[in-house]
């Protein structure tokens, strides 16, 4: 079954090098931004808005790019990108 | 068996779930941004009740403060600072003046720059600084912070400097239960002329503000001095809150989080082996988007520096 998944997931990683490689540099330049100003609340809040909204984008795009496009993946990405946003939010309101 | 039932239909894909787990659906997700703000609104309601259950608990002292700064000068090759009571005797005012004017900032509402401190606790600098911080629960990561701000770094390091003088209050500022911390740095002085700093100003050095004795015209705060027998009174009739409301707010939010990744997890796992074709988003890039922001919790902490 691991194996299976695996295989799968390196499959799907080589198919949309492209796709992941930019998720990865959102994921990076968040963590690092979020590390320098982990005492200032409202950039902090600013730059959690950017990388939930770099988060919905690149959903769309990816599944565009794939034909996989319906309106309930879009709904399901803005849902997973609000998700994060209240996580972070809510620890400073 | 009924709750075995239960979890596979929230947690696995399954005929009940159309093959996708009920909380991945996007009413589930809706559950879980839902569980988050009404956990938040609870625990900010039992914060402003009297029961004095939630709020906020901090370990910081003065000498810790006096010690790791000067920990920190010795590491950059400058001498350790002395200890100074008239600085102290400013850094307590100025955090009175907060608490009394309900403000977070190195100038007051009312236009008190951080130098009237000095002036008023008989304090003649020749060279002058000012480090604030709020909310944190130790001295440690109360410094680091400091030490990674450019500004506040360069009042900790800066070689002019000869005397430090701190405050740690406790009170309520801005509608919330704190723990005020005031640094001031100085040189004493005679007839030079005084220059001062804080890290709200532009980084050049030491920036000429003002003259050090008061000058006719310029009016010098009428302020009762705040001991520090007063301050440690203060600190001893509160008695601390049993649980820290932002580490309360975090642990409901790693809680609920962790159960997201773990329903995520299971559905990829099984939906994989079971080569099942559905249109839905990719788990294992929600996975990877909420572990970075699990990873931005645990570096995020609750302490603010001016």
């Amino acid at each position: 079954m691991q194996a299976k998944l695996d295989n799968h997931m390196i499959k799907d990683v080589l198919e949309n090098k492209l796709d992941y490689s930019i998720l990865a540099l959102i994921s990076g330049t968040y963590l690092v931004m979020a590390y320098r100003f982990q005492t200032d609340y409202s950039y902090l809040f600013d730059l959690t808005l950017g990388f939930a909204l770099g988060y919905f984008l690149w959903g769309i795009y990816h599944h565009l790019r794939n034909h996989t496009l319906h309106i309930r993946i879009v709904l399901e990405y803005f849902l997973v990108s609000a998700l994060g946003l209240v996580i972070i939010s809510t620890l400073f309101v | 068996m009924r709750l075995i039932a239960r979890l596979h239909h929230y947690f696995t894909p399954h005929t009940s779930n159309n093959f996708r787990a009920k909380l991945l659906h996007n009413s589930g997700l809706l559950l879980f941004i839902g569980i988050i703000l009404s956990s938040n609104v609870f625990i900010r309601l039992l914060d402003s009740t009297s029961l004095h259950i939630l709020g906020f608990t901090s370990s910081i002292t003065i000498n810790e403060v006096v010690i790791k700064t000067n920990e920190e000068r010795i590491k950059a090759g400058l001498p350790a600072l002395n200890y100074s009571e008239k600085l102290s005797d400013a850094a307590r005012r100025k955090a009175a003046n907060m608490l009394e004017e309900n403000y977070w900032a190195h100038n007051s509402p009312s236009g008190k720059n951080p130098w009237v401190w000095f002036k008023a606790a008989g304090y003649n600098y020749l060279y002058a600084g000012e480090n604030l911080a709020k909310d944190f629960g130790d001295t440690s990561r109360m410094i680091s912070a400091w030490m990674a701000s450019p500004t506040h770094h360069d009042n900790i390091v800066n070689p002019k400097y000869k005397e430090i003088g701190i405050a740690v209050v406790p009170g309520t500022l801005l509608g919330s239960d704190t723990m005020l911390v005031v640094q001031l740095f100085g040189a004493p002085g005679g007839g030079a002329l005084p220059v001062d700093s804080s890290p709200t100003e532009a980084p050049q050095a030491n920036q000429e503000v003002s003259n050090n004795t008061p000058q006719s015209g310029e009016p010098v705060p009428q302020v009762k001095a705040v001991t520090q027998e007063s301050v440690d009174t203060l600190i001893a009739e509160i008695s601390p809150p049993k649980y820290n409301s932002f580490e309360l707010k975090k642990v409901l939010s790693l809680f609920t989080t962790a159960l997201f990744i773990i329903a995520l997890l299971f559905d990829l796992i099984l939906s994989e082996s079971a080569v099942l074709s559905r249109r839905v988003g990719k788990n294992w890039a929600h996975i990877v988007f909420i572990n970075i922001i699990l990873l931005a919790i645990t570096i995020v902490h609750a302490g603010q520096i001016r």
